[in-house]
């Protein structure tokens, strides 16, 4: 029962982690691609928030996740993530108990109700795009995807 | 007479310091009795076959054992052929961490890098 909170940067008066955000409760409903065209929502899993919080202890600064999708991979587009630490004028931003996701506007076309996870396993520990509802097909690997619809901007 | 056996003698894996180093964090860190790690290829990815790591708690028949820098890697005997010479390494940052392998029979690679073919 996490709450997500949702604002554009241009909006925030304050800087992270003091945003002021819109709350929105998080239901099933928010998983699936159904919400009114207004309701810009990400997921951010507990793993992802417990992971930007270490890191953020770690740093000793707020570390902000920034996710954004690029050409590449097998599939036609690819998920990659960078550490931040500065909110960019026309970032969309996700807040979930306290960290925060990045997404530029373009990427957020192709990201919007997905679900950014960080997941540990033997092998690799890494965040990861866990769900999308944008993307029609992924690669195996779940790095790469392709979209239902071709997007105007892509 | 009983079938040849044929073995290759080059080094089926070596492992790197960070990686051994990794292993044994992973393995103290479990409270059954591990042996070491299992690796192994799966096909998986659009270039057909990925690496697998599993926990080995015993010797399984045909395993290839590498007794390496204190740690016991067992190759599964279906993986053996396409690792022959890679070596496994253990890579860490604030994104994340993972073992590599560099093989030297890969002929190609998704571009993510997680799969591979020889």
């Amino acid at each position: 029962s996490s709450r997500c909170f949702v604002r554009t940067a241009p909006l925030c008066k304050f800087s992270f982690p003091t945003l002021r955000c819109r709350c929105l409760s998080t239901t099933t409903k928010l998983h699936k691609n159904s919400l009114p065209a207004s309701e810009k929502t990400m997921f951010i899993t507990q793993n992802c928030v417990k992971r930007l919080k270490e890191l953020s202890v770690k740093r000793n600064e707020s570390v902000m996740l920034r996710v954004f999708v690029d050409p590449g991979g097998c599939s036609g587009y690819r998920y990659d993530f960078k550490l931040d630490t500065v909110i960019r004028d026309d970032d969309i931003v996700v807040e979930n108990d306290g960290v925060a996701v990045l997404v530029d506007p373009v990427s957020w076309e192709f990201l919007e109700g997905a679900t950014v996870d960080y997941t540990s396993e033997m092998i690799r520990s890494a965040f990861v795009v866990a769900t999308n509802p944008n993307a029609a097909a992924k690669c195996s690997c779940g790095s790469s995807f392709d979209l239902k619809k071709q997007k105007t901007s892509a | 007479g009983a079938a040849r056996r044929l073995r290759p003698t080059k080094a089926i894996l070596s492992v790197t310091p960070n990686a051994a180093a990794r292993v044994k964090e992973l393995i103290s860190k479990k409270n059954e009795s591990i042996l070491g790690v299992r690796i192994g290829v799966r096909e998986r990815g659009c270039s057909g076959l990925s690496y697998t790591m599993n926990y080995a708690k015993e010797h399984k028949k045909g395993d290839e054992l590498i007794d390496s820098l204190g740690v016991k890697v067992f190759v599964d005997p279906k993986a053996i052929m396409h690792l022959i010479g890679t070596t496994m390494d253990f890579k860490e940052d604030e994104k994340g961490s993972e073992f590599t392998f560099t093989n030297p029979n890969e002929r190609g690679r998704c571009g993510c890098g997680e799969s591979f073919m020889t």
